[in-house]
């Protein structure tokens, strides 16, 4: 019980006297509500998911004196991000026969899967002024998901800039 | 008839293992809780796989709201006071001691400089209702390009972290990671949260 019995030390040297009964009471109420008062506190001011953090990293702006490296056109893959939620992609240079796609399992990364094999991949991320942040993110996600190693963001052309404004060929 | 003797004991009911109990869970909150940060605006971050914790100190946060304004935030209190004495100097702006020491304590804002002494004279309570316009990026007045040196200055230990709502333009985005491409920043973290379920459908 929530009692302090003083009276055990004081029979002990008093010998035969009568066993005093007395305890005493502590009340804990007030610490209890304390306890429970930072209890609440702590609970709700808490943060339990700590936010990931998705590491990026660009090339350096090379001076213009150097040119970026050439790349063949065979193992590159080009997603343009486009407005309302919308992925064309093209393979090589073909912007001519960019296809329509989306975010889904089934879209960037059946594309990124079927190109497994190829090491020497790289895939170019253009997202369009229309798209949002959160379209970014879930296309650099697809690429970590597929374990793409070449991967970098990049402006649109102006041919890219063209397919997403006007016509959308069918995917 | 004896008359029944009322039980005049109180009732003591035995709360010591509730107390226990409290008291074990006050100290583990106490010792895990990392409180909120009061941002102005609410940013619903996008949602990405990446398991990667992000480190608890010298980070330099900024933050993109879902309109487009930029607000900037650094942890750290000793060197946000170093900053703000530095950029003064800079921008010839003279902060008094009180504002030096309320621009450490200060989560994130997002005000041209020219603002900032008047919002850090206003009470905690006052800068609630403040509209906070956003730092300026664009190329003639980037103000965040300056932030940026400067606090890499004062701590060059600093990572980067971009914390924006998913519903963000992306031009808005790319105008930030051009400015620190510019001032030769090229690792730095996204802030997401954790996205469960379609990953494991995937493999």
């Amino acid at each position: 019980m929530a009692q302090i019995n003083a009276s055990s030390a004081e029979s002990k040297r008093l010998g035969k006297v009568r066993r005093k009964k007395t305890f005493i009471h502590l009340d804990m109420t007030p610490m209890v509500d304390l306890a429970f008062l930072l209890l609440t506190f702590f609970m709700l001011t808490t943060v339990f998911s700590k936010p990931q953090a998705l590491p990026l990293a660009l090339p350096d702006q090379p001076a213009d004196s150097v040119l970026p490296p050439v790349t063949n056109a065979k193992n590159v893959l080009t997603f343009v991000l486009g407005g309302n939620n919308r992925v064309y992609w093209y393979a090589g240079e073909d912007v001519s026969g960019a296809k329509l796609t989306d975010y889904s399992s089934a879209g960037i990364r059946r594309i990124l899967l079927a190109n497994r094999e190829n090491r020497k991949l790289w895939v170019f991320i253009k997202p369009d002024d229309a798209s949002s942040y959160q379209n970014v993110v879930t296309a650099l996600d697809e690429m970590a998901i597929a374990a793409v190693q070449h991967h970098s963001l990049a402006d649109l052309g102006p041919a890219e800039r063209g397919l997403v404004k006007g016509k959308v060929s069918s995917p | 008839m004896p008359k029944i003797k009322p039980n005049r004991a109180s009732p003591s009911l035995d709360m010591t293992p509730m107390v226990d109990l409290a008291f074990l869970l006050v100290t583990f909150f106490m010792l895990t809780t990392k409180f909120t940060s009061d941002d102005p605006v609410a940013v619903d971050m996008p949602k990405s796989i990446s398991e990667i914790r992000l480190p608890d100190s010298n980070i330099l946060t900024i933050l993109i709201s879902k309109d487009g304004r930029v607000f900037y935030n650094m942890d750290n209190k000793i060197k946000r006071a170093q900053l703000i004495k530095e950029i003064g100097t800079k921008y010839n702006i003279n902060f008094t001691p009180g504002q030096v020491s309320d621009f450490a304590i200060l989560s994130s804002f997002g005000l041209p400089i020219g603002n900032l002494p008047q919002f850090l004279d206003a009470t905690p309570e006052e800068r609630k209702l403040i509209e906070q316009p956003g730092i300026p990026t664009d190329s003639l007045n980037n103000q965040l390009a300056d932030w940026l040196v400067y606090s890499r200055m004062v701590n060059p230990q600093l990572r980067i972290a971009i914390k924006g709502d998913g519903a963000a333009n992306y031009p808005v985005v790319k105008r930030i990671i051009n400015t620190l491409q510019e001032n030769r920043i090229s690792r730095f973290n996204l802030i997401t949260n954790l996205e469960s379920g379609p990953v494991a459908a995937a493999q």
